[in-house]
């Protein structure tokens, strides 16, 4: 390009910068659109892929009725074409979540080789009673909580985990459940909520319950190579899988056998011990029996000569205890005699000195008569008396001197003399004579006699005391000794009582001990023989099973059979399929809008590429002006769009299918040929435009091109062919319908884009009618019941009665069911779907079974009623006949005898005489369906329904209604994002063509404008026609937004789900109204465009 | 001749960037009711500024204009639509008909909106259209178009009537029979008329001449004795 031509170029560009950008917009959007929608599948599918080659799904997943052994396990890996084979235990369990609450969880044990859980929070089990959930269902405040096995799990789950509850260490997600789904149950809810997985050592188990196989060199998932290596070897694997079962079998069956020996033998042995040792016991206690008689007699003798000795002791201690009063009678006795003994003494020596003082008073008075005697004499004055007398007188002073002299020589004096004389006198009271004197020596002769006879009388008596007192000191001698000879009998006595009482304990000891013993041995003989009848039993159970043991059935799986396999590839499929339709239309809108703006371009610079002709360019240089001008736009706008919109779309189309897949976060992928591809189609859309439009113009000579462009011809319309209906039309109402169809590109234009946008937006609103209608109809018009008990046991009519007696509900309301997890087979087809088997023969007023208006009766015998969507994705019809197996590999064979609806999850109806002669046993009836009552809080209602011990669970529909209805409620997002995509579609037509329009007719405008037409009248000549085509558009819309809906339907069938191709008519109104407000804010954004133009512009020459 | 439309110092600037260009400097003048008004001047003189003002399609900067009692310079924007509806019929240069509209329709189109608009189809017989009624624009001649556009200023019945140069794009027999057309229409229905034009020979078909040069009114005056065009040459 020239210089000039260059610089041209870009000036015209930052000048119409408007236009430039729309082009580059429109492009950006319709190739964004393009390349998003078409990479979110691959995309997707990478980040699937990825996924599971990182984490390892298997590839064939083998089960056989007998299991596997280690042995089974080495010859798979051993099989050419096989990278490893793993042994592997699975249960679904009852968990006790809360009280009165328990859900079903898939156990599954930890493999090293295949299916790798990927660890999202916490960490691995590195015990054995440790395990890793589902991080799906469990999250991260659950860590460290206890994974509980519930006690109402039958015993073979119990037996097979080999803990009560399993500490959650991690979450984690599997590969092995790649969507949402969980799979269904035969136990509890029947819908498994959530798995673990725990070690292998964490299981107590027999044989491995699966194996799983790795293939050498393994092609990407959902790839043709990997299917056809999956077919190379699957026949393989089957005959060995099948000679290894054999092989089981028979070491099972000679292993019984020789159990069965043994234990007969074992048995028999058992049985003699029993009886032996039975014998011998009894004996033994027959002796220690003996033994404790022999110590009873023994015993009462003891207490008999006890019981004497006791007697003879108290007899003694009598007699002590009288001896001891005796003596201390004598005692007293002796005191009474030593007292009047004393007294009689004291008596004595009273006497006794009152005798002295008389022999001393009369030795006195003696001596001193005596010497009067002699001093009368001496005197010789006759007597005393008179002596006395004379001396008393004084009479004979002589005799007085004579006395005194007398005296004198005696010492004494005849004052002292007659002094004692008077004091003598005066004291006896009489004068002292002889007499008196002889008196008294008489009665001192009498006094001491008596004294001497007194005297010998208390020595007699004091003798006879002495003898007394001996007496009774060798009598208390006597009683001590007494004493002390009872005390020691007491001893002996108490002694004795101690060794009784011991003999009696031990005795008493003898014989607890004795009944114990009997006891004891009663119980374990009682044991001993249960055991023995329990032996002869699993005896006889081991040779029922011997018998029972069947021929083993294998399966072999493949990645095929894995829900979460499946349906990623047919949820992305899905994405694939809308991919073709939605931005096909984004691409027509870009190459009209190019077409459009790049014509208008063309025209309006006619004079310029006239000038530039007649400079001397070639047509190839002015073209690459305008292929440069589109071209540039459209590759830039083509880089931004691809860009933007591979990442974007994918992105947003990825967080939304998070709610079923969301195991990783996107894988993006550059996919060069589709980018090649759509810059390729971007630019040749806007260059192809522009060349047509510049070829046209450029065919012309320079001399026509400088002339203004005569102005396109106005055309009859054929509505003016209809007279009538043209005359009616107000005149500007004519000149707005010539308009509308003056410019057929336009209108294409204007039809397809404003009708797209309908479309979209019918599309939109649609798919959420469609899947709103599922959960109203499913809970409204088809699952009319509210509860489904579960019951841990079989029920039959009268434990029916009881149950709803004691929940105080109507047997009316109530339905008897049996509920089961049966894998529906046609053809090469299978899918894991819902049994229900009415007690009745009817479901009437619990589950509508209709087809549209039609009712459906319940099957009958041989037959079997399937849903709409099962039916749709085996390819069932009427009159086909299919295969039902159950988990314990039972197998129905039934005519599909009619197709009812049913929205959420997949069901088959039989009757129980289908059952009961396919099967061979009457159908577990389990489960009740229960109406609620009126007015009652559904989850009150369902926790009294759990409360009874014989319930496992209880689900409440209500629950499950809002679940469903959260999960579709994330489905609006989807919506939004179809109303955002059609706005912007609605909003880059109507711009472009509305700027165009106004643009191109501005001469136009302006003469009216001149002519004096009000500003409202100038925007409604202009903008009727818009809004007519809008109209038209929309119109257009609604008929291709239904037939849109109806493709985009037919791809979103997910797996456990069928919606129903159905839109409301508020849809079709909201798409309209939309449409029309995304017109109406046009009009509002362009209308200050059109008053800015100037009336002048009408007196310009044409350019 | 009492003074139907009166200029008083009119003065129009127009503000390009940063200079201002005096389109009109000083503009006085009047012309009488039903008086065939010829303005003449060079390219660049102000003669479309004038006519622009006066047509109500731009306003003026300084002075008066008043067509009859109204005084057109005070109107605001919707006024002066009115004004353009009602009073004023304007004929262009190049037409400026809508070319998906019939010459009858186009006719109607100004028809419409007016509140005593004459047949739409009697005034293109009158201007000798007759035959041409259902014609769309690119059928039709050059001389024939601005028939048409005369037509459809004519049938609003205005008070006024603007001609832009009604002859520029024509050749010299049809501009003729134009200028005949609007002389007649001056004469026999006592319109009036203002020409715009370049050439100042037809200022000869004129009642009134008003020449103007670099935005000035150089000169009025009345032609006593206007010549029928066919007598006039250029």
């Amino acid at each position: 390009m020239v210089r000039t031509m260059l610089k041209s170029s870009l000036r015209e560009i930052r000048q119409s910068l408007g236009r430039y950008l729309a082009i580059l917009a429109i492009v950006g959007l319709g190739v964004g659109f393009f390349a998003g929608l078409r990479m979110s599948q691959p995309d997707m599918m990478a980040t699937g892929v990825a996924y599971l080659r990182e984490y390892g799904l298997y590839d064939f997943q083998l089960m056989s009725t007998l299991g596997f052994t280690d042995e089974d396990v080495d010859a798979f890996s051993q099989m050419e074409g096989i990278t490893s084979a793993e042994g592997s235990v699975y249960t679904d369990f009852l968990m006790e979540r809360e009280e009165n609450e328990e859900i079903v969880i898939t156990a599954r044990s930890l493999t090293d080789t295949v299916n790798h859980t990927e660890l999202v929070a916490g960490r691995m089990p590195e015990a054995p009673n440790e395990c890793v959930g589902d991080a799906r269902y469990f999250s991260e405040a659950d860590l460290g909580m206890t994974v509980t096995v519930s006690p109402n799990n039958d015993e073979d789950t119990l037996d097979l985990m080999a803990y009560d509850g399993y500490t959650l260490v991690g979450l984690v997600r599997s590969p092995y459940y790649l969507n949402y789904e969980r799979g269904t149950s035969s136990i509890g809810s029947g819908s498994v909520a959530g798995f673990v997985y725990i070690p292998l050592d964490g299981f107590d188990f027999d044989a491995y319950y699966e194996v799983y196989l790795s293939i050498d060199d393994v092609a990407d998932a959902y790839s043709e190579e990997y299917e056809a290596q999956i077919d190379s070897l699957k026949s393989q694997v089957e005959d060995l899988t099948e000679e290894r079962a054999q092989l089981r079998y028979t070491t099972l069956y000679d292993d019984a056998m020789a159990e069965i020996q043994d234990g007969e033998q074992e048995l028999s042995d058992g049985w003699e011990e029993y009886r032996t040792e039975k014998a011998d016991a009894e004996q033994e206690l027959a002796d220690a029996h003996q033994e404790l008689l022999d110590g009873e007699k023994e015993y009462a003798d003891g207490l008999k000569d006890y019981e004497d000795g006791k007697q003879q002791y108290e007899d003694g201690l009598k007699e002590y205890e009288d001896g001891l009063k005796t003596l201390e009678d004598s005692k007293a006795q002796l005191e009474d005699a030593k007292a009047e003994l004393d007294d009689a003494k004291a008596q004595l020596d009273d006497a006794k000195a009152e005798l002295e003082e008389g022999e001393a008073s009369y030795n006195q008075l003696n001596t001193l008569y005596q010497s009067a005697v002699q001093l009368a004499k001496a005197t010789s004055t006759g007597t005393p008396s008179a002596l006395i007398k004379a001396l008393q007188s004084g009479a004979s002073s002589q005799l007085n001197t004579s006395v005194d002299q007398a005296l004198k020589a005696q010492g004494s004096s005849l004052e002292e003399f007659l002094g004692g004389w008077t004091q003598a006198e005066e004291s006896i009271g009489q004068p002292l004579t002889q007499e008196y004197l002889d008196g008294l020596s008489a009665q001192l002769e009498q006094g001491r006699a008596d004294y001497e006879e007194g005297l010998a009388d208390y020595e007699a008596g004091y003798a006879k005391y002495e003898k007394g007192r001996l007496e009774y000191e060798d009598g208390l001698a006597q009683s001590e000794d007494a004493k002390q000879e009872l005390a020691d009998a007491e001893q002996e006595l108490r002694d004795a009582e101690k060794e009784l009482a011991d003999a009696r304990q031990e005795l008493d000891d003898g014989w607890v001990e004795y009944e114990d013993g009997v006891k004891e041995a009663d119980e374990e003989f009682a044991d001993a023989e249960a055991e023995l009848l329990d032996g002869e039993k699993e005896l006889s159970d081991a040779r029922q099973e011997l018998a029972d043991l069947k021929n083993p059935t294998t399966y072999v799986l493949t990645r095929e059979e894995n829900t979460g396999y499946v349906c990623f590839d047919n949820d992305t499929s899905i994405v694939a399929a809308i991919s073709v339709v939605f931005p096909v239309f984004f691409f027509l809108v870009a190459a009209l809008v190019c077409m459009t703006t790049m014509t208008r371009m063309v025209d309006e610079q006619r004079t310029q590429i006239g000038v530039l002709k007649a400079l001397g360019y070639s047509n190839g240089q002015v073209m690459a002006k305008y292929l440069f001008y589109s071209g540039s736009a459209a590759l830039v706008g083509s880089v931004a769009g691809y860009a933007a919109g591979s990442y974007w779309l994918p992105w947003i189309i990825w967080e939304i299918y998070g709610i079923i897949y969301g195991f990783a976060p996107l894988t993006f992928i550059f996919d060069p040929a589709l980018a090649l591809v759509s810059f390729a189609a971007a630019l040749l859309c806007s260059m192809g435009a522009t060349y047509l439009s510049c070829r046209v113009e450029l065919s012309k000579a320079a001399a026509d091109l400088i002339r203004p462009k005569a102005p396109k011809a106005g055309k009859r319309v054929f509505l003016e062919y209809i007279t009538p209906l043209w005359r009616r039309l107000s005149f500007l109402h004519k000149v707005s319908i010539r308009n509308v169809l003056r410019y057929r590109s336009r209108l294409i234009m204007m039809v397809l884009g404003i009708g797209g946008c309908t479309a979209l937006l019918v599309t939109g609103f649609g798919l959420r009618d469609s899947i709103k209608s599922v959960v109203d109809d499913q809970f409204a018009e088809i699952t009319l019941f509210d509860y489904n008990v579960s019951f841990q046991d079989t029920q039959t009519e009268e434990t029916v009665s009881a149950y709803l007696e004691n929940v105080g509900w109507e047997r009316e309301s109530a339905l008897l069911v049996h509920n089961g997890s049966v894998n529906v087979i046609s053809g090469d087809k299978s899918k894991s779907v819902n049994l229900v088997v009415s007690s009745t023969n009817d479901l009437e007023g619990f589950i509508s079974l209709h087809s549209g208006e039609k009712a459906i009766a319940y099957p009958g015998s041989g037959e079997v009623v399937v849903n709409a969507g099962l039916a749709e994705n085996m390819g069932l019809a009427v009159g086909d006949q299919v295969e039902l197996r159950d988990d314990d590999l039972g197998s129905l064979t039934a005519t599909v005898s009619a197709i009812c609806d049913n929205y959420v999850f997949n069901y088959v109806y039989v009757s129980p005489d289908t059952y009961l002669e396919q099967q061979g046993t009457e159908p577990e009836y389990k489960n009740l369906y229960l109406l609620a009552h009126e007015g009652e809080d559904p989850y009150q209602e369902g926790a009294l329904l759990a409360e009874d011990d014989g319930v496992s669970n209880v689900a409440v529909n209500e629950a499950t209604r809002s679940q469903v209805d959260n999960m579709l409620t994330r489905m609006d997002y989807i919506v939004l994002v179809v109303v955002v995509c059609a706005g912007a579609l609605a909003f880059i037509v109507l711009y472009n063509l509305t700027n165009i329009n106004i643009t191109e007719r501005i001469r136009e405008i302006a003469t009216i404008e001149v002519l004096g037409f009000y500003q409202n009248e100038v925007a409604s000549y202009v903008f009727r026609e818009i809004f007519i085509l809008s109209a038209l558009g929309s119109l257009v819309g609604l008929a291709m937004g239904k037939a849109l809906h109806a493709f985009v339907m037919a791809q979103v069938q997910i797996d456990s789900m069928f919606f129903p191709c159905w839109i409301a008519w508020q849809s079709y109104g909201y798409a309209l109204v939309l449409t029309l407000v995304f017109t109406l804010v046009i009009f509002l954004a362009l209308k200050p465009k059109l008053r800015k133009i100037d009336m002048a512009e009408s007196l310009k020459s044409i350019e | 001749m009492s003074e139907f439309v009166r200029f008083e110092h009119v003065k129009k600037t127009y503000h390009v960037g940063e200079v201002d260009i005096q389109a009109l400097q000083d503009a006085t003048f009047t012309v009488g009711k039903g008086e065939l008004c010829v303005i003449v001047g060079p390219s660049g003189a102000g003669k479309t500024t004038l006519l622009n003002i006066l047509g109500g399609m731009d306003t003026l900067t300084e002075g008066k204009i008043f067509l009859g009692d109204s005084e057109v310079s005070a109107y605001n924007t919707r006024q002066l639509t009115t004004y353009r509806r009602y009073d004023i019929g304007f004929v262009f240069q190049f037409y400026n008909l809508v070319p998906n509209l019939t010459a009858l329709e186009n006719v109607e189109l100004a028809a419409q909106i007016c509140k005593d608009p004459l047949d739409a189809a009697e005034v293109l017989k009158s201007v000798g259209l007759e035959k041409r009624m259902a014609n769309f624009p690119a059928q039709l001649s050059g001389g024939e178009q601005q028939r048409v556009a005369i037509a459809r200023a004519l049938a609003k019945n205005p008070k006024l009537l603007l001609c832009d140069e009604p002859t520029g794009a024509l050749d010299y027999a049809t501009g003729k029979a134009i200028l005949k057309l609007l002389q007649d229409m001056s004469r026999q229905k006592g319109m009036t008329v203002i020409i715009i034009t370049h050439n100042s020979a037809l200022t000869a078909m004129a009642d009134r001449v008003i020449r103007v040069k670099n935005g000035m009114v150089v000169s009025e005056e009345i032609n006593t004795s206007p010549v029928p065009v066919e007598e006039i040459e250029w």
